[in-house]
């Protein structure tokens, strides 16, 4: 089964979109998908959500990362 | 046990809760609120590795993991205090979040990294808060660091853009002129201080909201493990 999720770039939030995958889909997977979407690198982007585990109808942000 | 895994004897040596007693700042208001329960300071060399100039986000990953150790039921990792340095490159590179050539590099990490792979090692999942840069947003965080030390009292790790160095915050208090946040610093290199050392030195201590880079992001990686605290028997 398929869960969907509505992804936004933090520094653009008028442009969301939808962000449908197989259940099983790594959080990791999730990101490069969203990132590809919004033609960002991958390694210096993260999603996050405002809840703690992605569930379906989640709604993501696309943010930068930090290095320490 | 791999032979890059932690030697025991070595974090049996740390110090343990380097922020108790710390005089609390004098223009404080109200109550502070800070970490609940024990964890081992993680700092530059204190495993024998010398990662000055890129280890402070992992040595910060491994002072959250020690608290999560101590203080949780854990359903994983119940055996590692922390992972090293090469277990969390590893891991990374595991997960795919980094390519091959990750493990045995100089690398920097932040706290997405952190949240990643205090969930593969312990099964324990994290809240990534951001505080976009250029304004007074980092006032925020005062709220959430708050309810998180009330709600889950674990250390907090904190990472900026432009701010490259890793703070583990371990508390939050209200002052006269703005907040203050309790922060150990990864970045320590020596010999195993006491705990009324590192506070003397400032490796532990109150810093000023307001001396933050105010034009740097900030994130900040709150282990949710409220409900996994051990229960007393």
């Amino acid at each position: 089964s398929k869960v969907t999720f509505k992804i936004t770039l933090t520094s653009d939030p008028r442009l969301p979109f939808k962000l449908s995958v197989p259940e099983s889909t790594p959080f990791t997977a999730v990101l490069k998908f969203a990132a590809e979407e919004f033609k960002v690198p991958a390694a210096t982007s993260a999603i996050i959500t405002n809840s703690v585990f992605l569930k379906h109808g989640s709604e993501l942000r696309l943010i930068p990362r930090d290095r320490v | 046990m791999l032979k890059d895994s932690l030697i025991d004897s070595l974090v049996n040596a740390l110090p343990t809760n380097v922020h108790t007693d710390l005089q609390i700042p004098p223009d404080h208001r109200g109550q502070s609120d800070t970490v609940k329960g024990d964890y081992k300071y993680f700092h530059y060399g204190c495993d024998g590795q010398d990662d000055r100039g890129w280890g402070c986000g992992y040595r910060t990953v491994q002072t959250l993991a020690s608290w999560l150790f101590y203080n949780c039921d854990l359903t994983k990792g119940q055996g590692m205090v922390a992972p090293s340095l090469p277990d969390i490159q590893r891991a990374l590179v595991c997960m795919g979040d980094k390519p091959a050539h990750f493990f045995g590099s100089r690398e920097w990490i932040g706290t997405f990294e952190a949240s990643l792979v205090l969930d593969y090692f312990y099964n324990v999942p994290c809240k990534i808060v951001h505080v976009q840069g250029g304004g007074t947003d980092l006032v925020q965080v005062v709220g959430q660091l708050r309810e998180h030390f009330e709600r889950h009292g674990s250390p907090v790790m904190m990472g900026g853009g432009t701010d490259n160095s890793s703070k583990c915050v371990l508390g939050v208090c209200s002052g006269g002129h703005g907040a203050y946040l309790l922060i150990a610093d990864p970045h320590y290199y020596g010999a195993e201080l006491e705990r009324t050392e590192l506070q003397r030195q400032g490796w532990v201590d109150w810093t000023e909201l307001s001396s933050l880079d105010r034009s740097s992001f900030y994130n900040l990686c709150m282990p949710q493990a409220g409900s996994m605290l051990k229960t007393l028997k």
